[in-house]
């Protein structure tokens, strides 16, 4: 098992390498990558700072807070689209164009080699520093300790796990489905309501939906509800138990899947 | 010799939607569909011994590419059994992966955007190849198949040939001991499907690796495989060697002569079956036994500049079998 692990590791090590040179040819991609993220997190920001100013607060966060929330939640968009730029980008296609052929038939786990083909976390770092300059902005809402710093980025690294585990979900879907992006587009609709605001906000019937059965609400509000509020177990105990939950179903479906896979004709 | 590969009645069969064209019908089936049972492969057998190179030869749509698909594991198979070097190639066993290699003319593994070196790296990695096994290897490929100035070169920017090239090092670097080859010079032009070939060639003989080979260029399926196996409509109508097959179902000649005055089609009507016709030029086709008696009588009867007696080539052979239904 061991040995195993260093294997894949080592492998992810290598793995990665490749995608990152393939994305530096393009210079120019990276910095209207960097323009376009900047512009439309500012215009996300200004959006928020408008509703909390208009009601002073939403549920018991101030707009420190909602800064926190809103940077937890770009960090975990961005951070997982970057290291599974494939997965988001491309499964709905390789599915149906019958590209997964050569990653079938490679002494390594489908999944794990698929998921790692792309990789632009590198090109995406200018973007990704954004959300950590808004939580230093707004770190008078913060609880500093070793352990409420340990726990948050625990939780932010469960969030992306959950996230990642989404996406492979939907594009899995393809395997059934010829065209199954809109689930994509659905879900991006999804974050930008859900996924911006604090749990508080809903009602109690609703929690359940939002925080657990599509548990987008919980992927920001976590992390952030951690950094803010300090520890809650059963809140820990959620989102623990959705990162079990959709890291085994996300596994099960792609193998489903796996087998309907009918490749293409040459 | 030992058998790697054995199939037993291996079916696969896709249901697929039938309508009528037109957007009423379209409207229709969303309400009622009809589904076809395609059989794409039905009920084949065959084995193949090890060091084996097979030609799978097939108009588009018999079901070569799917019966390779399952010998490879990337298609479940719908009946039967099939086993590879001992495995269920489904299961996908990483021994069993580590063993077989499949070159698709119409697919890239290679990094678009990366020198094709980068990718051989990688596969370096996934297959644990020790340094100096792959050096020796890749370095021999390298030379094989003269891409030495090619392998630094981004892929995207390399000719189709050269991409076939780098693909075949990507698939060879760790020694399968079965390698699928389908359609590997499709769009090539005929000198570089030639290079392809004698490379291919070569490394059969050296490596004694088993090959099976699907193409739609006789060429390929003439200079390489011993065997073929011709399938139609799923099913298999031949199994044995090209030599049996040309002596079986080739029992005629062409003769074709040019003539130093024009000659009436009419004229030449009783002589044999006109395949060809100008004023100045004939083919005919006749049957092998007659042959000697035809051609000397044509040359006693007309002015001939110059005549050519020729086998019918193994594409018409094929063609003639699919056409009338021989198989």
């Amino acid at each position: 098992m061991k040995q195993l692990m260093v294997k894949y590791i080592s492998y992810y090590i290598e793995r990665i390498k490749y995608p990152m040179m393939e994305a530096l040819e393009y210079r120019a991609d990276i910095i209207s990558l960097t323009f376009t993220s900047y512009a439309y997190m500012l215009i996300q920001l200004i959006f928020i700072t408008v509703v909390v100013n208009q009601f002073g607060s939403i549920g018991d966060w101030g707009l420190d807070d909602m800064i926190i929330l809103f940077a937890s939640g770009q960090f975990i968009l961005l951070a997982t689209i970057s290291i599974f730029i494939n997965v988001w980008d491309n499964t709905e296609t390789d599915i149906e164009k019958g590209n997964l052929d050569f990653y079938l038939l490679k002494p390594i786990n489908v999944l794990f080699n698929y998921s790692t083909r792309g990789f632009v976390l590198f090109q995406n770092l200018p973007s990704l520093m954004f959300p950590v300059i808004l939580l230093y902005f707004a770190r008078d809402s913060i609880i500093f300790s070793p352990a409420i710093f340990i726990l948050y980025l625990v939780s932010i690294f469960m969030s992306m796990t959950i996230f990642y585990s989404i996406i492979v979900i939907l594009g899995s879907l393809s395997f059934w489905i010829t065209d199954s992006r809109y689930f994509k587009l659905i879900l991006f609709g999804l974050w930008k309501s859900a996924a911006l605001y604090p749990a508080d906000i809903y009602p109690n019937w609703a929690l359940p939906i939002f925080l657990i059965i599509i548990p987008i609400g919980l992927l920001a509000y976590a992390p952030s509800y951690f950094l803010v509020f300090g520890f809650n177990w059963q809140l820990y105990a959620v989102q623990v138990f959705v990162t079990i939950i959709f890291s085994f179903g996300a596994v099960f479906i792609w193998n489903k899947g796996i087998k309907k896979y009918s490749s293409a004709s040459s | 010799m030992e058998k790697v590969i054995k199939v037993k009645n291996l079916s696969r069969h896709f249901k697929v939607h039938k309508r009528k064209s037109g957007l009423k019908e379209s409207l229709k089936s969303v309400f009622h569909r009809e589904y076809e049972l395609v059989k794409a492969v039905d009920n084949v057998s065959f084995e193949i011994n090890q060091g084996e190179f097979v030609g799978f030869i097939g108009p588009n749509g018999a079901g070569k590419t799917t019966t390779l698909k399952m010998l490879s594991g990337l298609l479940y198979p719908t009946s039967g059994e099939v086993d590879v070097l001992g495995y269920f190639p489904f299961d996908k066993k990483h021994d069993f992966l580590r063993q077989i290699s499949l070159v698709m003319g119409q697919k890239n593994q290679l990094f678009w955007d990366l020198p094709a070196e980068e990718t051989f790296k990688l596969i370096k990695k996934i297959y644990d190849i020790p340094d100096g096994e792959y050096n020796k290897t890749v370095n021999e490929l390298i030379e094989l198949l003269d891409v030495t100035d090619i392998v630094q070169k981004q892929v995207r920017k390399m000719s189709l040939g050269q991409r076939m090239k780098c693909e075949f090092i990507a698939s060879l670097i760790y020694k399968p001991k079965v390698l699928f080859l389908d359609e590997p010079t499709i769009g090539l032009d005929v000198v570089m499907q030639k290079k392809l070939r004698e490379f291919i060639k070569e490394y059969n003989r050296k490596y004694k690796t088993t090959i099976i080979l699907t193409s739609h260029y006789m060429e390929d399926v003439k200079e390489l495989c011993e065997r073929v196996i011709i399938i139609d409509k799923g099913k298999i109508g031949y199994d044995g060697s090209l030599e049996i097959l040309i002596k079986k179902y080739a029992k005629s000649k062409r003769i074709t002569l040019v003539f130093i005055k024009p000659v009436k089609k009419k004229d030449l009507m009783p002589y044999g079956r006109i395949i060809k016709y100008e004023r100045y030029k004939v083919t005919f086709e006749i049957p092998k036994s007659d042959i000697s008696d035809v051609a000397s009588k044509l040359l006693k009867d007309f002015d001939v500049d110059d005549v050519d007696i020729s086998e019918i080539s193994i594409e018409e052979i094929v063609r003639q079998i699919f056409t009338n239904h021989k198989i």
